[in-house]
Formats: structure tokens, sequence, C-alpha cells
């Protein structure tokens, strides 16, 4: 009940939330030579770091590999940044907090949207990338083609399912994000616990693997990278933007759910106990 | 509680009900490693135990404090609550409960209309963005639209007088340049509540006679004011009415010069005992 007066208090009072998404990326590229070009140079000097890297160990790789790194960086970085970023925001706006009453749910969905904005940059660089790389594969040697593409990038009419896995993705992430910002608020550990917890999170993503070399290479890990949610939040928007293949209706439906249920869990939560909270800042 | 004198027959615009606050207290107590050596490693927990019990019975790690204890009040358009009280009376939580800034644990409380606030007086603005920018995300968490403070630019502009400063980033103001351009926006703002802490004692001799005609103005306007101040000519010379706090609970409520006369009284009788506890030997 309260969570939904909340959600109407945050609806009306929307545009705070512009004002805040402005005033946080504002603020993080100010006095930068190079300004808002890093949110493109960002993922792809790192997607570049792993190409290089993982050519020397496993071989070299082809091409394709390079938009399959990137599309997964992207997609789990959004996720990552936002849920770190959010579990100290109630205590570094706390001066904001004593000072004037607003929706507090008002401050990790602003910080979401900000990422968000960079998570439009990086795609929009995963794009260019695109274009570059299917360039490259119409242009090569069958021979060469054979020998070194293992998964053919494309696109075409797939791509009418890149806004699901988008917005899957933005639901799931605004969860989290409410989630984060509460507990971080009670428990000071958090911003520990969470980097660690991504560290793993992210090797038990196929964000530099294929997850059918995973299912043989790695037997024991196999499960946890089933129910891993990111296995099929890359494979959505790889196959949607990448490959131009159809969603996969079992993954699709599992991450659908699993957004849904995130996303009422952290607002109902957050607005549950955003009052208790502010006390203890 | 209405007080009968009000001369119009409104709503109140600050209604309080039996207010209760509590806060979590907890404590840090150091416990280091040379003690452990010097009394023994068990024989200090022990007597840590012991000790934090004595002083704070049924309480090892932390305490329930009640900041505040049933406050009733209620302040109609026109009037200007003039709050006293001495250091940690719980002036300060109070304004925020009107604030609708912390929710009461216990009783009610309403506030009709807009809320303007003066807590921290800008302490709440962004650093790494420049006092324009302030001015908008401000006015934006204060309810106005876009347009609305763009309108009212050059007025916040005039009233803070910072000039060129405007379009620096807030982390080179000094504290009255921010405190200036928090005031002017909190009151640019036209809310039906202007709640303020220690207002009058910022900025300098000119601001200050700036501050009081905006306090008039206000009440001219038959808005509702709640200043918590240490200055009792602000009490005597702007507020109509006066509520003097004292650990969570009302002490008194009433007309500006008995309120004060009492609360001068109390503070000054509070100040010889003290005194005189300290000094013994000095009488």
């Amino acid at each position: 009940m309260s969570a939904l007066a909340d959600l109407k208090e945050l609806i009306q009072r929307r545009a705070i939330v512009r004002h805040f998404v402005s005033a946080e990326l504002k603020s993080g590229n100010r006095d930068k030579v190079l300004g808002s070009l890093w949110q493109l140079i960002d993922p792809l000097s790192f997607m570049l770091v792993f190409y290089v890297i993982w050519s020397l160990i496993l071989g070299t790789r082809g091409p394709d590999f390079m938009g399959y790194l990137l599309s997964g960086i992207i997609t789990f970085n959004f996720f990552q940044d936002t849920v770190i970023g959010c579990s100290t925001i109630l205590r570094t706006q706390v001066r904001l907090i004593r000072e004037v009453y607003f929706p507090k749910s008002v401050l990790p969905t602003a910080f979401a949207v900000a990422r968000l904005y960079d998570f439009a940059w990086a795609l929009g660089a995963l794009v260019l990338l695109l274009v570059y790389l299917l360039y490259i594969q119409a242009h090569m040697d069958p021979d060469v083609f054979m020998k070194k593409i293992t998964h053919p990038l494309s696109f075409g009419i797939n791509v009418i399912w890149l806004p699901l896995s988008i917005g899957l993705l933005i639901m799931f992430t605004l969860g989290a994000a409410y989630l984060s910002a509460i507990v971080g608020a009670v428990f000071r550990d958090t911003p520990n616990i969470l980097t660690f917890t991504f560290r793993i999170w992210f090797y038990l993503s196929p964000l530099f693997y294929y997850p059918e070399d995973a299912r043989h290479k790695m037997r024991k890990l196999w499960f946890l990278i089933r129910i891993n949610p990111f296995t099929h939040f890359f494979r959505l928007l790889r196959n949607a933007l990448i490959y131009n293949e159809p969603p996969t209706l079992n993954g699709t439906l599992y991450i659908a759910a699993l957004s849904v249920i995130t996303l009422v869990v952290g607002f109902v939560l957050f607005a549950k106990y955003e009052s208790a909270v502010i006390k203890q800042l | 509680m209405r007080s009968d004198w009000s001369p119009l027959p409104l709503e109140p615009g600050i209604e309080l009900q039996d207010v209760w606050l509590k806060y979590r207290v907890k404590y840090h107590r150091p416990r280091t490693l040379r003690a452990l050596i010097a009394t023994g490693a068990f024989g200090a927990l022990r007597n840590g135990v012991r000790d934090s019990r004595a002083e704070h019975p049924g309480a090892t790690k932390g305490t329930t404090f009640w900041a505040l204890r049933g406050i009733n009040l209620s302040a109609h358009p026109g009037d200007v609550v003039g709050i006293v009280g001495s250091n940690g009376a719980g002036k300060s939580t109070l304004l925020q409960v009107m604030a609708r800034i912390m929710k009461p644990d216990r009783g009610r409380a309403v506030i009709r209309g807009t809320i303007g606030t003066l807590l921290s007086f800008g302490a709440g603005f962004n650093p790494d963005l420049t006092g324009r920018e302030n001015v908008f995300l401000n006015g934006s968490i204060l309810g106005l639209s876009h347009a609305q403070i763009r309108e009212r630019l050059n007025d916040i502009l005039d009233l803070a007088e910072i000039g060129d400063f405007f379009d620096a980033q807030v982390a080179t103001y000094s504290s009255g340049m921010r405190a200036r351009l928090g005031f002017a926006v909190a009151v640019h703002i036209d809310p039906d509540v202007l709640l303020i802490d220690e207002a009058v004692q910022v900025g300098d001799a000119f601001f200050q006679k700036k501050a009081g005609n905006v306090l008039e103005q206000f009440r001219g306007r038959r808005k509702v004011i709640a200043i918590v101040t240490h200055a009792p000519h602000v009490v005597r010379q702007y507020c109509t009415r006066a509520l003097w706090i004292e650990e969570g609970e009302v002490r008194r409520e009433g007309s500006p010069s008995e309120v004060m006369a009492e609360y001068l009284a109390w503070s000054e009788q509070r100040a010889r005992t003290s005194a005189g506890a300290t000094e013994p030997t000095a009488v």
C-alpha cells in the first residue's frame, strides 16, 4: 500500500528525476578534455584488452569475437555500475535528504537512468563496431572466413527484439538498484560485498567465452552459468543485434519473470524501509 | 488544539498531534590491544561488558533515544512560530518532522501546502554543479517547473548577491555565499510553509537585514513560518508565537515575550548552577 503511494509520488515528481540525471551526467564529465567521448572509449578499450589477451591465450579469435565481447561488456557494465553506485547513493546524498523532502526513490532511479545514458552511448559504439565488422566479414576471403569466423555476424529483422532485451535489462537493473540502495544504507559493508560478488559474477557470465564451450569444459559450473540471468540477457541481446536470430523461449521467459519479480520486490522493500533508514544515515 | 486568536478560519498549515520520534544510538567503545594485554584478554572483555551495562542499563551495543516526546502544535497561515530550547532539545528534529523529512514513530504530522526548507543552508547543493545548475535542481526538488524557475532566476540572483559566481561550481563558494543562495532559492519558490533553522545568524549584517525583510513579507502574505533560533531578538521581533522545547517536550508555548522571558531566566539559572558545579572553589 505504501509502495503504491510511493510509486504514484515518484511518477508525479518525475521532473526531479530528469534534473538529477542531468546533474549526475554533468558532474561526471565536467572538466574532462574528452568529455562524453569517454562513454565510447571506455567500453571499446575494455573490449580490445580482452580481445588481445584472449587471442594470445586461446589462439587467434576472429573479428566476430569483438562483437561478442563488446555486447556482453556493455550489458554487464550497465548493471554493475548502477548497482554498485546505488549502494552508497543515500549516504552520499544525505545532506540533501536532511535538507528537503522528496521521494527518496528518485535517487536510485535517476542514477540508473544516468547509467542508461552511458549504456546508450556504449550501444552506439557497438553498432559502429558492428558495421565495421560486417564490412570486414563481407570482404573476407572465403577460405579465411571458414577458418577464422566461428560465429558469423549478421544483422536483420530480428533486431525487433532489441527493445525487449533492453527493456528487461532495465527492469532487472532498476529493481536491483532499489535493493542495493536500501541494503547499502543499512549495512556499510554492502559496496565491499558487491565488489566481491561482481568479480565472481563476471566470470560466471558468458562474456568472453561461449556458453556451449562452458557446458563441456566447465561442467561443475554449468549449473551456475545456466541460472545466471546474464547468460540469457546476453543471448537475447546478441541474437537480436549481432546474430539476427529469434530469441529463445525458455531463456526469455526466465529473465522476464526474474526482471518483474526483482523490480517489484526491490521497489516494495525500498518503500517499506526508506523512512526508517534515513534516520540512521 | 486551535489557537483561538487565529485571524482566519483556515485549516492549520502545520498540525502536529502527539508526535514522538526516536533514534537508535550506537556506541562505539574503543577496545585497544594494549588494554587487552594489560588486563588480560578475558578480564578486559568481562569488564567491558560490565562497564557498559552499568552506564547504560540493558544495552551494550546501542539504545533507543526519544528525540521528540509527544509534541502538539498547530500553526495557521500568518503564524510565525519561533522555536527555542537548549542544544539537543529536539528543535532541529522537530523542524525535520515539519518538513516531512522524518516520519514520526507515533502520532500524526499533517503539513498542508508546499514546503520551503532552510535547514542546512545550501549544504545539499551539489558541489560539482554551478550555482545556476543547483538552482534548477533544488527548485525542481522543491516543486517548481523549469519555466517557473527561469522566471525567478533574476530575483534569486538579486537576493543571493553572488554575482559572477553564479556560473562557477558551488565547490568554490564561501559558506556565506552558499547560505545566501540556499536562502534565495527557498524563499523564491513561494512556499505555503517556510521552515528555517538558525536562519538569521547566517551571512553579514546586510544580508541579515534582507532576510528580515523577507520574513516580514512572508508574514504579510499569510504563510506559516517556523524558525529555530538561539537569538532572542529574532523571536521578539519577527515571531507571533514562541515554543520552548526541552528534552523533546514542550516546556512552554505562548506569546514571544512571555516564553522568551521564562526561557532566558531558566537558561541563566542553568548556566549559573553548572558554572558553580564545575568550579566549586572559585565561589
